[in-house]
């Protein structure tokens, strides 16, 4: 049954309905007294080959279910919420840290929805740990071992670079891997039957690689809400980094020396000979350890040898693919000024990064390998001015599972428990935290930036609201940022009079949000759904606990124009277009594929391809009934000039400038109108593809629909040649 | 052939008696009853295959056999909860 979303949808396009705070009734008041969370014990991995001699782990946090609204004493839900730990930039403008993927223990919370009951495991995950600075010097990680978190929080401002060491340390000895060109194959160990990706008839269109599940220790980073390079060390998502325990990020080093302000190799070859040649010595040391990497691999895992095929793409002027454990992400944020080089600029927000290699994206998210990135600008500065002292919430929301099971193309069952309905997704944790509670004072205003990272939480309604619980009052907010780009005044200017009531936020969006407790003491919670839903344990995303006031905090918040960060001219309104394009975001029953133009992502393809500087406008459809899938491209935002939502609408809304910006938009999705025929769900966009060549993707950010190709190559191209007709 | 993985349900009835897989193969557990457990090898640790118990309705994360051999396992809170999982040679 398709949920409503009428009111997110009004409220984003400031229709504003009145607000109103549900109360569930027969609650009785708690009090709450947080207790300390003990920690998962860290301990070292050891080998996992059966039979091997393996150091029992010490016992973790019990589990204790968190069925109780407010949390009650004593439970290890509903504890204070913590910002991630956090690397920042150095005064030069420099950003240096590295960010390891590796095998490790840690205890998660999900919420089975058929027992109505959370669970507690420890699981082992492919997680992130961050390290300050270049090294992987102990005393500088940020975050503390087998505890469930998402990885360090980045902190750059716009004109920055950030230079990233990425290891891949994933252990194959604890996963794992597909053969290349494979997908991953379950059976049923008692019957011997194909449960994934199955044999015809069932289902009637197996997943086929590269679009499944493969290859699931192999990845990369995406830095989602960037506006930068998707070449080279920049937001490359093409390239794959191996497992390597090995790897070192001091082999980045000889890249971080010379990438600041790059052109990029190709450009090195023909103007600057001494990048061209560091960078030459560097590739070829780097080719000698793929050689290594390849021999942890069963023999014949790779259809030929990875420096081969490198060499291959090298002589096609494309890039390498394949790197051994080790990548240097040297990311340079451009800063927008008039007389400057660049159309647009990185816009100041809250960004995220993400695993990011097709066909393991979707288990590497569940996994928890995400984070934030938030990246300062003007509109930080302007909010701070207006808000001294205000309190920051940095919140990642992940869901964590350890099979990408949340997609099962054999059916019922199909890659989990046998003849029974799917399991609900997993609860959402906000910072590696189960129902975590943010003490307010009265009226204090905080400042919460809100990082979806789950692989589809909520789906299809993506509505997140809150409400009084147990004679407590609700927060009012207002929103002041949609995917880490500001608004303008004039839709932030509605919301002075009459604060939002729900927020719109699906996998991949950011949302920036002023939240103002209320002046009555007592608990409120952020659930799952409309304004006036009962909370619930399964639905319940976090609480606000007020408490009377001590001390100083911030309670100013944006009421007029010069309060509020003024809009940069590169985010003006796109006003005229020199392109349209059409794109069907296509997924049938399920068992069938997920596809973009009839057509599932493959190698070797370019889907849509235009010009750099071009201005155009994308109708992007939606043809699933039940499903709404979150449209995202990489480098640069767009602007949602109309919208048709079948599910309450009967005809297509234009909606009034100016236009707010998205890097992900959930596809609204197909439906019968006025009970007449199935039409398709569609929005309207418009973008620039702006100051920076190369391929990269448009995609659903419902991960396992990404994996399984619902995605598109794009490829921006100069309009300079060298060549010349004379 | 590449490696698979095979899922082993838990029941009511306990571990499947005998579970066939092949060397580089991997295995997950399913638990399908109303109660947790925790599938350790007879030789090993409680903690060896899973870092913890895998609760009902959850499954556990996927454990690697890179070598061959036959390989007993019993659950860590049930002890008569028995099976064996036999991995063989890979040419």
């Amino acid at each position: 049954m398709a949920k409503r979303r009428k009111t997110n949808l009004q409220e984003i396009f400031r229709e504003n309905p009145d607000f109103k705070s549900g109360i569930p009734a027969g609650l009785t008041r708690r009090s709450f007294m947080g207790q300390a969370l003990a920690a998962s014990a860290g301990m070292a991995l050891a080998s996992v080959f059966p039979g091997a001699a393996r150091a029992i782990a010490q016992a973790g946090p019990s589990c204790i279910q968190c069925n109780n609204t407010p949390p009650s004493p004593g439970t290890n839900c509903g504890l204070e919420l913590h910002n991630p730990p956090e690397i920042g930039r150095e005064p030069d403008g420099m950003l240096h840290g590295v960010l390891v993927a590796q095998s490790e223990d840690r205890t998660v919370y999900t919420y089975d929805t058929i027992a109505k009951q959370y669970n507690c495991q420890k699981l082992r995950l492919r997680a992130y740990v961050g390290y300050k600075g270049k090294t992987l010097d102990p005393a500088h990680r940020v975050n503390p071992p087998g505890v469930l978190g998402p990885g360090p929080t980045f902190r750059a401002h716009v004109g920055d670079t950030m230079k990233i060491a990425f290891l891949n340390h994933i252990s194959l000895k604890d996963f794992p891997e597909t053969k290349e060109g494979t997908c991953d194959i379950v059976t049923d160990a008692s019957t011997g039957q194909q449960i994934y990706p199955g044999v015809k008839p069932t289902p009637p269109f197996p997943d086929q690689a590269p679009d499944c599940f493969r290859g699931s220790n192999t990845t990369n980073v995406h830095f989602h809400g960037t506006h930068v390079t998707p070449s080279y060390w920049g937001d490359n998502v093409l390239v794959e980094v191996l497992p390597y325990a090995a790897s070192r990020p001091e082999w980045c080093d000889p890249i971080f020396d010379i990438c600041q302000d790059f052109n990029g190799p190709s450009e090195w070859q023909h103007h600057d000979h001494v990048r061209h040649q560091k960078y030459q010595t560097w590739k070829e040391l780097a080719y000698t350890r793929l050689a290594t990497v390849e021999k942890q691999f069963e023999p014949g895992h790779f259809a030929k040898p990875l420096v081969a095929t490198n060499r291959e793409l090298e002589s096609y002027n494309e890039w390498p693919q394949f790197w051994p454990g080790f990548y240097p992400y040297c990311l340079s944020l451009p800063k927008y000024t008039p007389d400057g080089p660049y159309q647009m600029g990185q816009a100041p927000g809250t960004h995220w990064y993400h695993a990011h290699k097709h066909g393991s994206t979707s288990i590497q998210v569940y996994n928890g390998m995400s984070g934030a990135l938030i990246i300062e600008g003007d509109y930080d500065l302007k909010l701070r001015e207006t808000m001294p002292g205000v309190k920051e919430k940095v919140m990642v929301w992940q869901q964590i599972q350890v099979q990408p099971n949340r997609e099962r193309t054999g059916g019922p069952g199909g890659v989990g428990k046998k003849n029974k309905a799917p399991t609900a997704p997993a609860a959402i944790n906000v910072n590696g935290e189960i129902q975590p509670v943010i003490t307010m004072m009265p009226g204090e205003v905080q400042w919460w930036r809100i990082v979806n990272a789950t692989v589809q939480a909520n789906n299809p309604a993506f509505n997140y609201s809150f409400v009084g619980v147990s004679g407590g009052v609700a927060p009012i907010f207002r929103q002041t940022a949609q995917d880490g780009v500001q608004y303008h005044w004039d839709n932030y200017k509605p919301q002075v009079d009459q604060p939002r009531a729900s927020v719109l936020t699906a996998p991949g969006n950011r949302v920036d949000i002023l939240v103002q407790a209320p002046t009555t003491l007592g608990y409120s919670a952020l659930v799952q759904g409309a304004p006036g839903t009962t909370p619930a344990p399964g639905n319940i995303v976090l609480y606000v606990n007020v408490v009377a006031a001590s001390g100083s905090y911030n309670q100013n918040w944006p009421n007029k124009k010069e309060e509020f960060p003024e809009m940069p001219h590169y985010l003006d309104d796109i006003d005229t277009v020199s392109e349209c394009r059409m794109l069907d975001y296509q997924m049938g029953a399920p068992g069938t594929p997920p596809m973009i133009n009839n057509k599932q992502f493959s190698e070797g393809t370019v889907d849509e391809s235009m010009l750099l500087g071009t201005t155009q406008e994308w109708i992007i459809s939606n043809n699933t009934q039940g499903t709404e899938h979150p449209f995202h491209i990489h480098v640069n935002p767009f602007q949602i000039t109309e919208i048709f939502d079948p599910t309450t609408m009967t005809a297509p809304l234009k909606l009034p400038k100016p236009w707010i910006w998205w890097d992900t938009f959930a596809l609204p999705q197909a439906a019968p109108v006025s009970g007449g025929p199935v039409q398709n769900g569609h929005i309207k966009m418009r973008t620039r593809f702006a100051d920076f060549t190369g391929k990269y993707v448009d995609h659903c950010h419902i991960l396992a629909h990404e994996d399984r190709g619902m995605m598109q190559l794009v490829q921006v191209v100069d309009k300079k040649t060298v060549v010349k007709h004379h | 052939m590449a490696p698979r993985i095979h899922q082993i349900e838990i029941t009511s009835a306990g571990f499947p008696a005998n579970t066939s897989i092949a060397q580089f193969d991997s295995i997950f557990f399913v638990n399908n009853t109303t109660h947790p457990h925790q599938p350790a090898p007879d030789n090993g640790t409680a903690t060896q295959w899973v870092p913890g118990p895998v609760p009902p309705n959850g499954e556990s994360p996927q454990i690697v056999f890179n070598a061959a051999g036959r390989f007993p396992y019993n659950c860590v809170l049930d002890s008569h909860m028995k099976g064996t999982i036999t991995v063989t040679a890979k040419s």
